[in-house]
């Protein structure tokens, strides 16, 4: 997965905590999602409008980790956030 | 300020009686001056709403979303909690027998009153609330009911800790952070836990059976603990008991993340009232934040030597 152009929808909330982790609220379905440091640092970077190779180089730059390992994380992650209806393709 | 409209005397009497329950003071409105928030009573039939969605279940009652205002069907009354820059909630009352019950009106004024509240940027929070003389911040005990919130800060008051509430106070985002003001002017317990915490030689400060939920007593705390009462602080633990069958009880930290999704799960409207809901989630957040999280895993040794819960939290929680 290269599709980068993924923006957070705007009824969900986001909260960063001191050790990096998160929680989201989905204000529409009332439902909450507790996310980890990686997936935290992914979401803040849809926010800021990054493009998935930023993403990615991010994430080497933060967790050292070689280029398959950070784009795998970014693929399964942004996956996971297009499942749960979290993002939508910005236009 | 929240101000009341459209009241006749029966009606004030009885918003009169459930707000003294509280730590709300009566005041007379300055001319001129607007209420930050008004609660317009109706005792006609409500419009038709247009609501957006399903809606979802709510304690003796069902609450829908219509457009930027949220509306709750509660006991056959019907409140409408207006968008945040209109700071007004319409509460039409039911017009049947059952539901001019003064429990029933009790309960419609209480969520009229959480909501305007909340649009405030009050927070009502189910949760217990400590202080030790030696201790500049507070520990909060968060849980469900039945968890030893009451049972837990009775104890510690009992051993010399101050206390703000044993489970009914408001969150407030403050300059300072987080504070946790009194709410709810009574602690209440059932017969079995008054007996259990040596309650009973306070019997003039044990009033009647709590409205609707007639195992429990009132208990006035501040009555019988005079000088132990603060109104408010900044909290800078949180533990959260739950009832462990093993021998020992325990107390284990907990990660912010953690402690953040289960402020969530007590407090239902901070995901359910879409207008206040991002503020609420920022103080909660801000919350966990600002404290240290733990799960008290509370086991009968606490229970029957309640003496040794003071000891367990010097022993294991970190407070400033």
């Amino acid at each position: 997965m290269t599709n980068s152009d993924l923006s957070p929808l705007e009824h969900i909330v986001a909260t960063q905590l001191d050790d990096g982790d998160g929680v989201l609220v989905d204000l529409n379905t009332r439902q909450y999602y507790q996310l980890n440091e990686t997936a935290m640092l992914i979401w803040r970077a849809l926010e800021n409008g990054h493009p998935f190779e930023q993403i990615v180089a991010e994430i080497m730059r933060v967790y050292t980790v070689d280029n398959d390992h950070a784009v795998s994380s970014a693929a399964r992650l942004l996956k996971e956030f297009q499942s749960r209806k979290l993002v939508r393709l910005a236009e | 300020m929240l101000c009341f409209g459209g009241v006749d005397e029966p009606l004030l009497n009885l918003a009169h009686d459930f707000l003294r329950g509280y730590y709300f003071t009566p005041t007379q409105l300055d001319a001129g001056a607007p209420p930050a928030h008004l609660i317009q009573l109706h005792k006609t039939t409500p419009p038709a709403l247009p609501v957006s969605d399903a809606g979802f279940e709510i304690e003796d009652g069902h609450c829908f979303t219509s457009g930027d205002q949220i509306v709750l069907e509660v006991n056959g009354s019907t409140i409408v909690v207006g968008p945040p820059e209109f700071n007004r909630t319409d509460v039409w009352l039911s017009q049947s027998t059952p539901g001019r019950h003064p429990l029933a009106l009790n309960n419609v004024i209480l969520y009229a009153v959480q909501a305007a509240l909340r649009r405030a940027g009050l927070y009502q929070f189910h949760a217990g609330c400590v202080l030790s003389d030696n201790n500049r911040r507070a520990i909060l005990l968060v849980g469900d009911s039945g968890c030893g919130k009451s049972t837990l800060t009775t104890t510690l008051v009992r051993h010399g800790w101050n206390f703000v509430s044993d489970d009914n106070l408001m969150l407030c985002d403050s300059a300072a952070g987080i504070e946790a003001w009194a709410l709810r002017r009574y602690f209440t317990f059932d017969e079995a836990t008054l007996e259990a915490c040596d309650l009973m030689t306070f019997a003039e400060s044990i009033g009647g059976r709590v409205p609707g939920k007639m195992e429990k007593f009132r208990f006035y705390a501040r009555q019988a603990f005079p000088d132990r009462f603060v109104a408010k602080c900044l909290p800078g633990v949180i533990l959260f008991p739950t009832l462990s069958r093993e021998l020992k009880s325990r107390i284990e930290p907990l990660k912010q993340g953690d402690a953040l999704a289960r402020m969530i799960r007590q407090c239902p409207w901070a995901t359910c009232d879409g207008a206040a809901a991002p503020l609420h989630l920022h103080a909660l957040s801000k919350l966990a934040r600002q404290t240290k999280s733990y799960t008290l895993f509370a086991s009968r040794d606490v229970f029957e030597h309640p003496a040794s819960i003071p000891g367990l939290i010097a022993q294991h929680v970190e407070i400033l």
